[in-house]
């Protein structure tokens, strides 16, 4: 790579090309930009900050070893968010972790009265959701992602990722907001 | 249907689908009922906020170094990997002339089917394929002839390759029914309608079963 031309003064496209051409060092620039983003995206998804740094490392390294498959039809930062959920998907599955809310036994009962969500409850009942409705959540209310890019990146249509997002809106209010016609919990 | 019979309709369907992806038609109604109905939709503003407080809780990035040692470390990775394989290029021309010369002397034609398919290869085709490579390794080992290869027309417009006593019909008619383009059984080149050839649009690991159901193509030449 040319060292006189900072990495900042190249698109995400420029780069791909570059390592695409064999230039490995050139692919420390798309790390450098994305390593914090996918950090960020990989603790609200795991819950943990080591687990976060391990999907960090595999995500880019796996990005690396796939670069030749990318076509630009998408940005390189939804690519490698959609890399990094699968990552965070194959830690699940280690893990076991994948629970369907509904599997959860009892949710803690309502605050009566309460007007808003009831946040450590809702911080639960988020770690409970469905990996796809929980990463629509996430990238739609942290990333501030529009729907078809959400969708790209879960491999999806947009109507999908939009019905995933309003899937898990639709649990947490059912299961944390006080409902005064419901005794609480799921049926 | 009134607005609250379609928020119930709504609601069922998504009930339907916790888990599973609803069919496109009804995802699309489901996210056009959801984008529009204030009741259904949107998220007030104490819930955004809430979500957003919660989402961000626990949050604990690390500080500039550690990024640094993290890249650090990823470029390692990335340093020592072995040299990444390039989109493989169109393969073995020279069989293609032979395939070509084939067809040019009228004893095969190229495969035509009525309604284009796109080109994959399929676990159940390659899994015939090999199964056919092993009759004809068997045949080759027992020390009989090397078995002579043949065009057969199996249905109208559908070239398949046939070897001398086994037939591979079935390879056609197998469920996606590829077509074999290329004409040495060692060689398969799945080929897609209209002439268009596959194996550009292979992925690396499918390229990667194909050479190794078939091993390295013999001279065609």
């Amino acid at each position: 790579m040319d060292s006189s031309k900072p990495g900042g003064e190249l698109d995400d496209g420029d780069v791909v090309a570059l390592v695409q051409g064999g230039d490995r060092e050139a692919f420390g620039i798309l790390v450098t930009r994305y390593q914090r983003m996918v950090f960020v995206l990989a603790q609200r998804m795991t819950g943990s900050a080591d687990q976060a740094q391990d999907v960090v490392q595999s995500s880019f390294l796996n990005a690396f070893r796939q670069i030749e498959s990318f076509r630009g039809d998408a940005s390189f930062k939804t690519w490698v968010y959609g890399i990094a959920l699968n990552e965070c998907r194959m830690l699940y599955r280690k893990s076991g972790r994948t629970v369907a809310l509904d599997a959860v036994a009892e949710p803690p009962a309502p605050k009566v009265g309460g007007h808003a969500f009831d946040r450590f409850v809702l911080g639960k009942m988020i770690e409970r959701l469905p990996e796809k409705q929980k990463a629509a959540l996430v990238l739609r209310v942290c990333e501030d992602l529009p729907f078809r890019e959400i969708g790209q990146i879960l491999d999806t249509s947009e109507a999908s990722a939009k019905v995933n997002y309003f899937h898990a809106v639709k649990k947490l209010r059912a299961w944390v907001l006080p409902d005064p016609g419901r005794e609480g919990g799921p049926s | 249907m009134s607005v609250r019979e379609e928020c119930r309709r709504v609601a069922d369907l998504l009930d339907r689908f916790d888990q599973t992806e609803a069919r496109a038609q009804e995802t699309d109604s489901i996210a056009a009922h959801l984008e529009s109905c204030p009741d259904c939709g949107a998220m007030d503003h104490e819930e955004q906020r809430a979500l957003e407080d919660v989402l961000a809780r626990g949050q604990d990035v690390p500080g500039d170094a550690s990024f640094e040692d993290s890249a650090s470390r990823i470029m390692a990775a990335v340093q020592a990997e072995p040299e990444p394989r390039r989109r493989v290029p169109p393969r073995r021309p020279a069989s293609r002339e032979v395939a070509q010369s084939l067809r040019r002397s009228g004893r095969a034609s190229r495969a035509v089917r009525a309604e284009p398919r796109r080109a994959r290869l399929s676990g159940g085709v390659l899994a015939l394929a090999a199964g056919v490579v092993l009759l004809v390794a068997s045949v080759m080992l027992t020390g009989r002839p090397e078995p002579a290869l043949r065009v057969v027309a199996v249905e109208p417009a559908v070239a398949v390759v046939s070897v001398e006593g086994i037939d591979v019909r079935e390879l056609a008619a197998s469920d996606d029914a590829w077509l074999v383009a290329r004409y040495d059984i060692f060689d398969l080149e799945l080929g897609d309608t209209g002439g268009e050839l596959a194996v550009e649009e292979l992925s690396d690991d499918e390229l990667d079963a194909l050479e190794g159901a078939f091993g390295s193509a013999p001279s065609l030449g």
